[in-house]
C-alpha cells in the first residue's frame, strides 16, 4: 500500500536530514521581541532605511539613520533626550551604505547594553534592543 | 487554512497583543530557525534571522490580506524568512572577509571560502524543499518533546521507520508483538501529519 504521506515518510527515512533538536535560544529572542513589539507595532509603514525607535511619553519616535547619529543629553546630539540616566554623548550609531549599522558606546557613565549584554561596539541586526540610562531603543532595518 | 491559524492571524492583524505574538512565535520559531540552519547558518546567526523575521512580520501582518492575489500565508512567511536568511549569509560572508581574509593555505584558501554562499533573494525550488524539510524537522521535534508519548514508543518508531529495520526484529528487541510495531508507526505518523498540517496552513 502506498503511504499517503510520502514526502514525510521519505524525509523520515532519510536519516541524514534528522538532526538533534535546536538549542533553546527562543526565550531570549522572545524577550527582545516583547520589548520591541510595543515600538515596532506603533507604525505600520516600513521605512526605506534603518531606523532607531524609542518612546517619548505616549509617542513612539522614529529616527531615520544615516551617517553618524549620536544619542545623548547634549543639545548637539542628533538624538537629544533630556534624561538624567544618559551621558551627554552616550552612544553612536554609524551607518555605511548598504553595509552594517554599528553601535559604539561613547564612554558613557552608565554603559550601553544590547539585548542585555554590555557593549563597547557591535554590529546591530533588526529587532535588537538597546538599553541606555534606563531608556529602551529598538533598532529596525527593512527586510 | 486551519481555523486556529486563521484566527491567530486575524487577531494579530486586528489587535497584535503580546499573547498572540507568543502563540505565533511558539508555532513558527522552530521552522524559521530550521530554515536558516538548512541554509548553512550557525545557531547564533539563525537566532538573528528569527528575530529579524519576527520584527518584519510585526510590521507586515497588519497589512497582510488573506486572499489568493496576495499569496498563501506559507509563501508569505517563506519569502520573508528567505530574504532575511540571505541577508544573514551576506553578513556572515562580509564579516569573514573583513576579519578572516588571511590565507589558511599556500594556495590562498581563506576561512571565508568555507562559508555557505549567499543565494538569490528570489525563492526557488530548492528553497521550497528546504522549507518543507524545516517544517518536517519542526514537526519531528514537537513529537519528540511530547511528554504524552510513553515508554519505548519513540525508540520503536525510530528503529522501524527511520532506520528501516524489519518489523519482526524491532518487535523482538522491544518485547512487542509485530502488530504493535505497526500500530506505533501508524499512531506517530498520524501525529506527525497533524503537526505538519498545523505548520502548513493554506489560505482558502
Amino acid at each position: 500500500m502506498k503511504d499517503p504521506t510520502t514526502p514525510l515518510s521519505e524525509w523520515l527515512t532519510n536519516s541524514r536530514t534528522i538532526r538533534e533538536p535546536l538549542p533553546n535560544h527562543f526565550p531570549h529572542v522572545l524577550e527582545r521581541l516583547r520589548l520591541a513589539q510595543d515600538l515596532v507595532s506603533a507604525h505600520e509603514d516600513e521605512a526605506d532605511g534603518p531606523e532607531l525607535l524609542y518612546r517619548r511619553g505616549d509617542e513612539v519616535v522614529r529616527v531615520p539613520l544615516s551617517g553618524r547619529v549620536v544619542v545623548g543629553r547634549a543639545p548637539e546630539c542628533q538624538v537629544c533626550i533630556d534624561d538624567n540616566g544618559l551621558s551627554r554623548q552616550h552612544f553612536e550609531l554609524r551607518v555605511q551604505d548598504g553595509g552594517p549599522v554599528v553601535i559604539r558606546d561613547l564612554k558613557s557613565r552608565n554603559g550601553t547594553y544590547v539585548n542585555r549584554a554590555f557593549v563597547l561596539t557591535r554590529e546591530l541586526v533588526s529587532g535588537d534592543v538597546i538599553e541606555a540610562g534606563g531608556l529602551y531603543f529598538v533598532y529596525v532595518s527593512p527586510g | 487554512m486551519d481555523n486556529t491559524r486563521v484566527s491567530l492571524l486575524v487577531r494579530l492583524k486586528d489587535n497584535p497583543r503580546d499573547l498572540d505574538w507568543r502563540d505565533f512565535f511558539d508555532t513558527y520559531s522552530g521552522v524559521i530557525s530550521w530554515y536558516a540552519r538548512q541554509k548553512g547558518l550557525s545557531d547564533s546567526d539563525a537566532q538573528d534571522v528569527l528575530q529579524e523575521t519576527m520584527v518584519d512580520l510585526m510590521r507586515a501582518l497588519p497589512g497582510f490580506t488573506y486572499n489568493r492575489e496576495k499569496g498563501l500565508f506559507r509563501n508569505f512567511l517563506l519569502t520573508i524568512t528567505h530574504r532575511r536568511t540571505m541577508k544573514a549569509l551576506h553578513r556572515v560572508r562580509r564579516r569573514a572577509e573583513v576579519s578572516m581574509d588571511q590565507p589558511l593555505t599556500d594556495d590562498g584558501f581563506t576561512l571565508a571560502d568555507t562559508l555557505p554562499a549567499a543565494e538569490d533573494d528570489a525563492v526557488g525550488e530548492r528553497d521550497e524543499q528546504a522549507w518543507r524539510e524545516s517544517i518536517f524537522q519542526q514537526a519531528w521535534d514537537a513529537v519528540r518533546k511530547d511528554a504524552t508519548i510513553k515508554g519505548n514508543t519513540l525508540d520503536v518508531f525510530e528503529a522501524y521507520v527511520i532506520n528501516q529495520q524489519p518489523a519482526a526484529e524491532v518487535a523482538a528487541r522491544f518485547g512487542l508483538k509485530e502488530n504493535a510495531v505497526y500500530q506505533i508507526r501508524n499512531r506517530l505518523m498520524k501525529r506527525l501529519q497533524e503537526e505538519v498540517a498545523m505548520l502548513m496552513p493554506e489560505v482558502e
